[in-house]
């Protein structure tokens, strides 16, 4: 075990917020570098999101338009990737390897932005190419995770890579603007340093992640690893209970953009200050996600997963009540970010105590893809409720919705306690 | 780490397929590890100095990059051409009413760089007053002056402020983002603004614009184009993805003329600020500019191929005939009128002049400068 007591400063100060029973906090030497792997890739990719919007205005003035059109199908086509990274995991036991090529992918990306200059069909290649890396690496690297920790610490390990992954999410933009405030329309020297901090991540990976083989369960000589196989994964109660909670939970869930253009139109504060929002909600995240987790593998995963929605449904009362102050709007921040630390890496745990680890990136592969088009219908759903009626006709639509997932959730979770006490 | 914590077999053991660290655990060690641990293989001494070597090749890719890009903006700031600053610190600036000129945001890398500067038409590049006034695009006509800028580090804000002839603001208008045309009508009346948002559409990562009019005694904001009825080939159409920008006024300060993007394609649109309405008239036409005689429109045209490149056109009202100017290079810039005979843009940091009937050839008419406006 590798005790990250002294080295990590982020989680120094968890005791006080924790106080725990075991005093040191374990995690594998794994789940701590791909936390460092993500930390530098997120920098990296987070660099060139924030700049692309404004590199696309220099750049191509009209086209964003026809962009943000195709960014739809990239979604799906990403989704699709997903499920065959978690299927070419699985049959060759090389999680770290295709793990690798994810990563490796979307750090080539960041020179390939660099060299197709103003052609937009190439841009938007690129963008895909980008992402279908990400779609690439995300399943085989929470695999990883998952079969270098014990089970009763998953929610911890998840807890842990978040908290670092989200920290590379908000240094990105900040050195980003550092970059382009000391050298005004240097867009090129972004990408090379987004494209060297890449490197940095792919150098972690490959020379110091251990990879992981799944230990065959006792009397299952023969693994079947093929899209049926990781199908009939469903048919297990307590995956299929998961699967349809996530889609129902995600189905009712208010993606960040929406929330906070609702908070902004409610207050009617300057658009420049939408990404502050985004920067206190992520630090609120990065701060919980290990607490939070830790908390999770001691009272119970699923109550916190539950628990973590019940918060989304006193953020979404911040778009109806009457009157918004500032303080309040901090306070919503707080409760969105406490949200995503109690539901994020939470959903992986889960998922990864019920998947047998032969197929286990499968069935991640398999939940992620379900949560995510159901979010990203969630997402044009609430865009139109908005367009044709009001926010407030969305958000109440919304949180009805939440609510009967909830209790559907709890429903199945009674079913499923009462099955395994008979 | 407490005992009960582990389960035989909970998670996966190191695979063998691993490359081996520089020391591999012989199968005794292996075997005698109690199942407790996790057997986290140390890295060997080789793979700590690869990564050595990378993270130090890294960084001097990094460092390289900025530092290049430092020197070539050192080089960009020396090599151009000393421009002369009319100095006279004393006198507060004030636009000069006697004499025309052209108004235009000195871009020169040196102290006042971005700042609103003026000269005589006459002799644009002998001289030029710098004003106390930054901004990114700018415009002037009747005494009335309209500014964009975006304000702030990491935290971008937008404006747009009216100001006067001496050249302080007078009111203030939020924007919802960056700064890309400015033009107020000959009388002064109204003046229009249009900026890049982002987010402005319900889809996230979507970008569009915002083209709002102004008054300008008050600095009241009239509403934004997208409210606006628009009418093609006699049926009113409305569409989410409506843009609007690069607005012309007409002498009579009412009439005006736009482009209105929607579908992946541009039209040029005429208005009528009074009735909040407008109409299709033709395809293809970004920027529009009327000419000081209103019967021509100097426009940027989208080129097919590739990369996106602009054309400057001039089109007369009357025959609907286009010409192109001889400028071979793409333009992205609302045009400017100098006379009836020659337009002005700018191009790489420059304005530039070229005859509006396709003949001659384009000189540099004030150098280092951007979003000019001729004041007669």
């Amino acid at each position: 075990m590798y005790q990250i007591e002294n080295g990590g400063e982020v989680l120094k100060w968890r005791k006080r917020l924790w106080p725990s029973r075991t005093k040191h906090l374990h995690v594998s030497r794994n789940v701590l570098l791909l936390g460092l792997t993500s930390l530098f890739t997120d920098i990296s990719s987070e660099m060139v999101s924030t700049i692309l919007p404004i590199y696309l205005v220099f750049t191509l003035r009209l086209a964003p338009l026809q962009f943000g059109l195709v960014d739809g199908l990239y979604q799906g086509a990403a989704a699709l990737v997903r499920i065959a990274s978690g299927l070419i995991a699985d049959s060759s036991r090389r999680h770290k390897e295709v793990a690798v090529a994810g990563y490796g992918l979307s750090a080539i990306c960041k020179l390939g932005f660099l060299l197709v200059g103003g052609a937009w069909a190439w841009l938007a290649g690129i963008v895909l190419l980008d992402r279908i890396g990400k779609g690439i690496r995300t399943a085989p690297r929470d695999a990883l995770i998952s079969l270098s920790t014990p089970q009763a610490e998953l929610a911890t390990a998840f807890g842990v890579h978040r908290a670092l992954d989200t920290a590379g999410a908000m240094l990105g933009p900040l050195v980003a603007f550092g970059l382009l405030t000391l050298l005004p329309g240097a867009f090129d020297t972004v990408f090379i340093v987004s494209f060297s901090t890449a490197l940095i991540g792919v150098g972690i990976v490959t020379l110091f992640v251990a990879n992981r083989t799944p230990t065959p369960a006792p009397g299952e000589a023969e693994r079947n690893i093929s899209l049926t196989a990781a199908l009939k994964l469903l048919q297990a109660p307590r995956f299929r209970a998961l699967v349809l909670a996530g889609t129902a939970m995600s189905l009712a869930t208010l993606s960040d953009g929406f929330l906070y253009l609702g908070l902004q139109r409610r207050l009617s504060f300057s658009a420049g200050y939408l990404p502050l929002l985004y920067v206190v909600t992520a630090l609120i995240y990065m701060l919980l996600a290990v607490p939070v987790g830790r908390f999770a593998d001691r009272v119970g995963r699923m109550r916190v997963f539950i628990g973590g929605y019940v918060l989304l449904l006193g953020v979404y009362t911040s778009l109806l009540l009457p009157t918004l102050g500032l303080f309040e709007i901090f306070g919503y921040l707080l409760l969105f970010g406490a949200y995503y630390a109690a539901t994020d890496g939470v959903l992986m745990a889960l998922a990864s105590d019920v998947l047998p680890q032969h197929l286990r990136t499968s069935g991640l592969a398999l939940l992620t893809t379900a949560t995510g088009l159901a979010r990203l219908l969630a997402s044009v759903l609430f865009g139109l409720l908005w367009t044709w009626w009001s926010v407030e006709v969305a958000v109440w639509s919304f949180l009805g919705a939440l609510v009967v997932a909830l209790i559907l959730t709890g429903n199945v979770l009674q079913r499923m306690a009462r099955e395994a006490n008979q | 780490m407490s005992e009960r914590h582990h389960a035989a077999g909970s998670y996966a053991k190191v695979s063998s397929e691993t490359p081996p660290a520089h020391t591999p655990p012989t199968a005794a060690e292996q075997a005698a590890q109690p199942p407790t641990s996790l057997p986290d293989a140390k890295p060997g001494r080789s793979r700590i100095l690869a990564f050595a070597v990378l993270c130090v090749l890294c960084l001097a890719l990094a460092i390289g990059s900025i530092t290049w890009a430092a020197m070539r903006e050192r080089a960009a700031t020396t090599s151009s051409q000393p421009v002369t600053v009319a100095s006279n610190a004393s006198a507060p600036v004030v636009a000069p009413t006697d004499q025309p000129f052209v108004l235009f945001q000195h871009v020169a890398r040196d102290q006042h760089y971005a700042k609103i500067a003026f000269a005589p038409i006459g002799t644009p590049n002998e001289s030029r007053t710098v004003t106390g006034l930054t901004c990114e695009r700018v415009y002037f006509a009747a005494g009335q002056g309209l500014c964009l800028l975006t304000e702030g580090g990491l935290i971008n804000q937008y404006f747009a402020y009216t100001f006067g002839p001496d050249f302080r603001p007078r009111h203030k208008i939020a924007m919802a983002g960056l700064p890309s045309r400015a033009r107020i009508s000959s009388d002064g009346r109204y003046g229009t603004a249009t900026v890049f948002v982002h987010g402005h559409s319900y889809a996230d990562g979507n970008l569009s614009t915002q083209t709002i009019l102004i008054d300008m005694a008050t600095g009241a904001t009239l509403g934004e184009l997208e409210q606006f009825t628009v009418e093609r080939d006699g049926a009113d159409i409305k569409a989410v993805d409506f843009n609007f920008w690069g607005v012309t006024f007409a002498h009579d300060s009412n009439r005006y003329y736009a482009t209105l993007a929607t579908g992946g394609q541009t039209y040029l649109v005429e208005g009528d600020v009074a009735a909040r309405t407008m109409r299709v008239l033709r395809e293809n036409v970004e920027c529009p500019s009327l000419s000081p005689d209103n019967k021509r429109i100097a426009f940027k045209k989208r080129m097919p191929g590739r990369n996106v490149t602009w054309r400057v056109h001039v089109l007369d009202l009357e025959t609907m005939q286009e010409t192109p100017v001889n400028e071979a290079r793409s333009v992205d810039d609302q045009v400017e009128w100098l006379d009836d005979q020659t337009i002005l843009y700018a191009v790489d940091a420059d304005v530039w002049s070229v005859p509006a009937d396709g003949s001659g050839a384009p000189t540099k008419f004030v150098a280092q400068a951007l979003s000019p406006a001729i004041v007669r």
